[in-house]
């Protein structure tokens, strides 16, 4: 049911990053996913820098999963720019982050995340979370066309 | 929300706490107790639709799914920016409150869904309600328009009651159970 999908996880903490990848796998979510450690490797990523110019091997997301508190660039930071890039600027980009601040939650909506979720503190928690999340994402929402950003207005 | 009650009778004064009531004065010395608006404090969806058929289906969805939720339905975007807005019969903010989710057609009357988006981004105390698209079009410059006019997500309308319910069940669990939305006024 899962179409073919490249999914990015943004986020500075391996452990993290090692259980999100390990409860995708758990609930059978046949996407690539690509493992980002900062805002600055995302920037690199969407914008083919370097070796993510390699577009068969690093094809632009269908969405980005990612935190908020990273070094060299932060999630609001990543979100400012995303949003700013045409093209790109569509692709559907839910924080996952350990705050449940306000201010924070509130942040992310204004700089244009598609939403917002809490990292749980347990692993079943987090299963849950991905799961309801997976199902909403990629079984029922509708995607946007994405183009890279140097080339947006060849998108119809 | 409590509020603290006075009851009267011949002989002596009570002192209640009592949550979401309001008392009315029948006569100089009985008090009646009247629920206070259902609505005050319940996460409130609202619905922007044009079609009565497909709102009755998702309204219906909607009681099946959901409690302690309210859903109001408006006919199409302007209707939509009064409720926002609390103007007219929307000004009442315990039986109309702000919603945390807005669910959105496109193609409407008067001011269509992405006219609505571009107000509502444009509003500085509404522009972060998160606002998920549920529209028939299996337009892709559609489905990519109304993300870049600021839909948080796009959903397609469904076409049977079963499916209708799995969509919105997914669609309740995700936003009104999962997400952190943010504070409202």
């Amino acid at each position: 049911m899962h179409r073919q999908c490249t999914i990015l996880i943004v986020d500075d903490d391996e452990n993290d990053i090692f259980f999100a990848k390990r409860a995708f796998t758990e609930i059978n979510v046949h996407c690539t996913f690509q493992m980002l450690k900062n805002g600055q490797e995302v920037v690199d990523y969407l914008d083919g820098h370097g070796e993510y110019a390699n577009r068969q091997k690093y094809p632009l997301p269908m969405m980005i999963l990612m935190d908020l508190k990273m070094p060299i660039m932060d999630g609001f930071q990543v979100l400012a720019w995303l949003r700013s890039r045409p093209g790109i600027k569509v692709i559907p980009t839910i924080v996952f982050s350990s705050s449940d601040l306000p201010g924070d939650i509130t942040r992310a909506y204004e700089l244009g995340a598609n939403s917002f979720m809490t990292k749980s503190v347990t692993y079943d928690g987090l299963l849950l979370k991905l799961q309801t999340l997976s199902q909403y994402w990629l079984e029922h929402c509708k995607h946007p066309q994405v183009a890279e950003a140097d080339r947006a207005s060849a998108v119809a | 929300m409590k509020r603290n009650v006075q009851i009267f009778d011949s002989n002596a004064v009570f002192f209640c706490v009592l949550p979401e009531i309001t008392w009315q004065l029948f006569d100089d010395n009985v008090f009646a107790l009247a629920r206070h608006s259902p609505m005050a404090g319940r996460t409130t969806i609202v619905i922007v639709e044009d079609d009565p058929a497909d709102a009755h289906f998702l309204e219906k969805a909607f009681e099946r799914i959901l409690t302690n939720c309210a859903v109001h339905c408006v006919c199409d975007g302007e209707e939509a920016k009064a409720y926002l807005q609390g103007t007219g019969q929307y000004a009442d903010r315990h039986i109309y409150p702000l919603p945390s989710v807005i669910l959105l057609d496109l193609r409407m009357p008067r001011m269509n869904g992405f006219e609505f988006l571009a107000w509502l981004r444009s509003e500085p105390d509404l522009k972060i309600i998160p606002t998920v698209v549920y529209s028939s079009s299996e337009n892709p410059a559609d489905v990519r328009r109304a993300y870049e006019m600021g839909a948080n997500s796009f959903l397609h309308k469904r076409l049977s009651m079963n499916a209708v319910h799995d969509t919105m069940r997914s669609f309740a669990r995700y936003w009104l159970e999962d997400c952190g939305r943010p504070p409202l006024e």
